[in-house]
């Protein structure tokens, strides 16, 4: 080996170390960057929300206002309020108030100068650009927050998604055990007919339910929306008997030869072994219940006290159809819990799909 | 996966709308809503059970929502209204009553209403009502013959021909409680920026044009100012030749919130959908020449907004949103031409009265409210009471825009209104304008019953529909089609 | 001795299932009976004592229903340009928040979920306006490209694309999933497939695709199924009336109608049971020719 060959060694190394970790940058940088690219385009209806929110009534409907939220720059003159504009002249770009406008011409006065009193100016005002302030009117959410007592429905709905994903998880835990651990005499045939109330349409049972529930008095109360719960959910069954039927039947006979009854079986083996698939379980029918809305809508009518925040906000946007800055503030408003909870339970959730495994 | 349960339960709980129907409301928007927030609150208590309140007074239920009523506005008087009969010396405590008010969003109301009645939860009152809930619930209004007989309600100083317009089959389901007469609504500072003379405030005074001639106030007329008063954003407007359709920021005129048979009244002239056998659809000439000057006006002229810019200015309430310069709308529009504070109501505007129809009359559609009775309440004297106290509450008239029935209660409802508008300085409304519309009212009510009217209403909805949206209908053709389809639901089931 | 322990057996299983038997009796089968009942009359909900049997005329008269017709086509219309656009942006999605590539995974993953969680009415409500002619933002995004973006939502053919971007808005639920597909791909098959020479496309085609196409199917299902019962949105954007010019009279949206606009609730009844038909067959006619979409050794 040369010398020369010798002291290129480690350079060669070195570069082929920093071009892979290139390459490596290269790539992360690039995928991220088209993340970037695709998530903005996606979330672009959030930042119209968002915007929405926090503008002023006023630039609703104002064409040629900006995207961002804005309030129109005006002057005080003389007790009363004009809006500014960016108007051309010899000397330049002035911001000037609009005082009289007409179609070919207009009067204008300058704010820095009122005591010069108006200006005549010859042109058309609608093609100068009106001048705005960035301005976020954090009002909207005080109105909204008033208006349907935000702290009351937050505490309903979180109150019945509670109770409903625990009567979920009970229910169908039972359930799904039952169906994957035993074998009675028309089995499979009740199996399949559990499947096939999932494709049911709701329209078909709707009318008479709702006969059954005003017989039984609990319209008007939280029972029609937590007690079925309770009564296990033909496809929370199917995902956990899906995942029972996989852990080991060694397990709960080993538990058996111990003395252990069925039920003894499913809290100390199945239940344990299952947890990641319940936790899915549980959140996917906790956001269910965070924002069912026709359920509630239905069985609470005219009793406000009790009603969630998804019925709430409805009955909002119904009012106040023609004030879209504050239906936007209350949309945002009722996300920030459900977006919280998934973003900081999004590892256990993705585990409990995962393993649940989808095609069974 | 689970996942599909969440979907899935979303789908269950869209069909749980059926459920309710009403429920749908408040899916909707603007459409729907729902049971709102007011301070009574109503517990779903099936009125079988005897309609009594867990400290043993009669619960009377007031349904608002099938008329006027539903806005966030008016809720306030509404719930004051209620707090003040059920307060300790109020009237209804006095009686024995608890009165309850549940307040629904228009197009929600009518699911509420029928759900509830199919499951015997029905209210008491209901009001205020317009013509088409009456068309839809009218059979199941309690007789109130003996209680205006007894004076409980007091019909004395409203005109007999209006009280007995609620004499339905024999029987007295109303009584009128408020007018509201039509006329132009129109934004004088956009008249003042055009250079155009304001219209007339007097029925039979001539409009003078820009180049000084005197022209009858007539529907020709607004086309040509309509013209002049809408701008796109170049500044010109649609007499110049480089007018951008595409790009309009303010209109000449807008219809809000009425439909085909509405238009076709106040610039054709009276007519009906229904000739006079009652069965036979038709769509009279003056009605179709009305329709092709509206559709003109959207998509030759461009000078009323179309579907896509109604719903990009203020949410459909355009006329306040500052950018039509005029609108033709009843006395209640004054609930929401000024939404409340903290918001950037139109500030100076005023009123004139209609131009003269196609068939060279002045037609001022007219809208009638009235208060009624459910037959199926269990204690009407305490309802008719509880209604009488509604009916009479001044804030609740005002914020209404409920002009009076009693004729000797309308200097108040103007001051009231004036006091409502003084914010807004400087407008000082002309409101002569409105009382003298009331001698122009069309000879068959625009909103009058038709056969299986539910069904035929929806389908000259749906031309209004298609006139808003579509550039290229043949009107004549689509008149013709209407009224086939009219014939088969007037014939159907 | 054996007979014993199966009735023992037979015992703990029915005393387990036994919620759902009664949930399912006295929540399902009961009213679904009752509303089979209700479809053989004239139900109207303001006269409830007014009810009469009216045989099978409801039956009869929806063959002959030209707006059952229409709510079938404006259906299936939409499913055709709705379904291949959700499932094929969801699964690019989670393959995009699969990459190991793309940093902060769990935070992409937590945005591209996040429209899922906003009320749908408010959903619509924005689209309403991100999809306005003049004031929209697609439009103005369009324009910058010098682009003139169409009337969405008042057009009668700008609607369906209009409506399936609504839909494709709602898609983080199906990304989930797919990304669950995903991560259950062995990474020994992508090793393989490039030991073989196979490039990005290939591994795509070879590996992905029929690892996750179970998974697929499985979205379809879902998707379709609710496309049968898609409502709110059309609901939101018309005032339940189906404009334009019936383009948007969802198969749904006319069954609300027909029950909660005209009270006529036997009909509605028995154009529920339509649906169940049709959602019924649908679904048996894909999992009959499930080997045809799917990739059976992926099949667990």
């Amino acid at each position: 080996m040369t010398l020369a060959a010798a002291q290129q060694l480690p350079h060669i190394g070195l570069r082929g170390l920093l071009g892979r970790r290139l390459r490596k940058w290269t790539a992360i940088s690039s995928v991220t960057f088209l993340g970037l690219v695709v998530v903005s385009a996606y979330l672009m209806p959030l930042g119209y929300m968002a915007a929405t929110a926090l503008k002023d009534a006023a630039q609703m409907s104002e064409t040629g206002a900006p995207l961002y939220p804005a309030k129109p720059s005006t002057f005080t003159w003389q007790g009363q309020d004009y809006a500014v504009y960016n108007v051309p002249t010899a000397d330049g770009v002035r911001q000037w108030a609009l005082v009289d406008p007409r179609r070919e011409d207009a009067t204008f006065v300058d704010p820095a100068h009122p005591e010069s009193g108006t200006i005549e100016w010859q042109g058309r005002w609608r093609t100068l650009e009106q001048a705005w302030q960035f301005g976020l009117e954090l009002e909207n959410f005080v109105t909204v927050w008033n208006q349907i007592n935000f702290g009351r429905l937050l505490l309903n709905t979180f109150a019945i998604a509670m109770i409903s994903t625990l009567g979920t998880l009970l229910s169908s835990t039972v359930v799904a055990y039952g169906f994957s651990r035993f074998r009675f005499p028309g089995k499979n045939g009740l199996f399949l007919l559990l499947l096939a109330t999932i494709i049911l349409p709701f329209q078909i049972t709707l009318i008479p339910t709702f006969a059954v529930f005003l017989a039984l008095g609990w319209t008007g109360t939280w029972l029609p929306l937590l007690v079925p719960h309770f009564f296990a959910n033909a496809y929370n069954v199917f995902l956990l008997r899906q995942y029972f039927v996989t852990i080991p039947r060694e397990l709960d006979e080993a538990a058996m030869m111990d003395g252990a009854s069925p039920f003894r079986v499913l809290i100390s083996v199945i239940v344990p072994q299952s947890i990641p698939v319940l936790t899915a379980v549980g959140l996917f029918h906790f956001f269910f219940a965070w924002n069912d809305f026709f359920q509630p809508l239905i069985y609470l009518q005219g009793n406000i006290d009790l009603q969630p925040l998804s019925v709430g906000i409805a009955v909002f946007n119904a009012l106040y159809s023609q004030k879209p800055t504050l239906i936007q503030a209350a949309a945002v408003m009722s996300i920030v819990v459900p977006v919280a909870i998934f973003f900081f339970a999004q590892r256990a959730f993705m585990r409990g799909i995962v393993i649940t495994g989808v095609e069974k | 996966m689970q996942q599909n349960s969440s979907r899935r339960r979303i789908a269950l709980g869209l069909a749980a709308l059926l459920i309710a129907g009403a429920c749908t409301q408040a899916a909707a928007p603007a459409p729907s809503s729902t049971p709102r927030p007011t301070g009574a609150l109503v517990t779903a208590q099936p009125s079988s059970a005897g309609g009594l309140t867990s400290d043993g007074k009669i619960l009377v239920r007031w349904f608002v929502g099938l008329g006027t009523g539903g806005n966030p506005e008016q809720l306030g008087a509404e719930s004051a209204a209620v707090a003040k009969c059920n307060a300790a010396d109020g009237p209804c405590t006095k009686a024995g009553i608890k009165l309850a008010l549940e307040v629904y969003q228009n197009d929600a109301a009518y699911d509420t209403l029928a759900t509830q009645i199919a499951t015997r939860n029905a209210p008491d009152i209901i009001g205020p009502i317009g013509v088409r809930a009456l068309n839809g619930f009218g059979d199941q209004l309690l007789d109130l013959s003996k209680y205006v007989q007894a004076k409980t309600l007091d019909t004395t100083g409203i005109e007999k021909n209006l009280v007995d317009t609620y004499i339905v089959n024999g029987k007295q389901i109303g009584i009128p409680y408020a007018v509201y007469p039509s006329y132009m609504y129109y934004n004088k500072a956009l008249f003042k920026e055009a250079g155009l003379k304001e219209p007339p405030h007097k029925v039979g005074d001539k409009y003078t044009m820009p180049n000084g001639s005197q022209v009858d106030w007539n529907w020709d007329t607004v086309a040509q100012i309509a013209k002049i008063l809408t701008v796109d954003s170049k500044g010109n407007d649609a007499t110049k030749a480089g007018f951008d359709p595409k790009n309009i920021t303010q209109f000449g005129f807008d219809f809000q919130w009425t439909d085909p048979r509405g238009w076709a009244t106040v610039i054709g002239g009276s007519g009906s959908a229904v000739a006079a056998d009652g069965k036979t659809a038709q769509w009279p000439g003056n009605w179709k020449k009305a329709i092709q000057w509206y559709y003109d006006r959207l998509w030759k002229d461009h000078t009323a907004p179309t579907q896509d810019y109604i719903t990009a200015l203020a949410g459909g309430n355009t006329f306040q949103s500052g950018k039509v310069a005029m609108d033709f709308v009843h006395t209640w529009y004054t609930c929401c031409v000024y939404p409340g504070d903290n918001t950037s109501p139109v500030k100076d505007w005023d009123i004139a009265v209609a131009p003269i129809s196609l068939d060279g009359k002045v037609t001022a559609k007219l809208h009638a409210d009235t208060m009624g009775i459910l037959s199926s309440t269990v204690h009407a004297d305490a309802a008719v009471l509880a209604m009488n106290f509604i009916m009479t509450q001044p804030d609740i008239v005002v914020t209404y825009g409920a002009m009076p029935a009693k004729v000797a209660d309308r200097k108040a409802f103007f001051t009231a209104l004036d006091k409502k508008f003084q914010k807004l300085n400087p407008t000082k409304i002309d409101w002569q304008v409105a009382s003298s519309m009331l001698s122009y009212t069309e000879s068959i009510n625009h909103e009058a019953n038709m056969p299986n009217f539910l069904k035929s209403d929806a389908a000259i909805k749906t031309l209004q529909s298609d006139m808003l949206t579509n550039a290229t209908l043949n009107i004549d053709t689509r008149l013709g089609d209407l009224v086939k389809t009219l014939q088969g639901t007037f014939g159907g089931s | 001795m054996m007979l014993t322990l199966a009735r023992r057996e037979s015992f703990w299983g029915f005393a387990f299932i036994a919620p759902w038997i009664l949930g399912a009796l006295v929540f399902t089968l009961l009213p679904m009976g009752a509303s089979f009942v209700i479809s053989l009359t004239n139900f109207d909900p303001r006269y409830p004592d007014a009810v009469q049997s009216v045989g099978f005329a409801n039956y009869q008269r929806m063959f002959s229903d030209p707006l059952v017709l229409q709510s079938l086509a404006v259906t299936v219309k939409f499913a055709a340009l709705m379904l291949p656009l959700t499932l094929g942006v969801s699964l690019g999605l989670a393959m995009l928040v699969n990459n190991p590539k793309l940093l902060g995974r769990n935070v992409f993953r937590t945005l591209f979920y996040m429209p899922t969680q906003i009320p749908i009415v408010a959903t619509t409500l924005i689209w309403q306006g991100v999809l306005n002619l003049h004031t929209g933002w697609v439009n103005y995004v369009l324009g910058a490209f010098g682009i003139a973006g169409p009337d969405w939502l008042n057009s009668t053919v700008w609607v369906y694309p209009g409506l399936s971007l609504i839909s494709v808005w709602g898609t983080g639920t199906m990304m989930l999933i797919a990304l669950a597909g995903l991560q259950s791909i062995p990474t020994e098959l992508y090793e393989a497939a490039r030991i073989d020479g196979a490039g990005k496309w290939a591994q795509f085609r070879n590996v992905t695709l029929p690892m996750v196409s179970p998974v697929f199917f499985y979205n379809l299902i879902i998707a379709l199924i609710g496309t049968f019962q898609y409502f709110t949105q059309a609901y939101v954007l018309t005032n339940g009336r189906g404009d334009p010019d019936n383009a948007t009279l969802f198969f749904n949206l006319n069954l609300y109608r027909e029950g909660w606009r005209y009270y006529d609730m036997g009909y509605a009844a028995t154009l529920a049971w339509l649906l169940f038909v049709i959602v019924l067959a649908l679904t048996v006619i894909l999992f009959r020719t499930r080997s045809r979409w799917v990739f059976e050794g992926a099949a667990r």
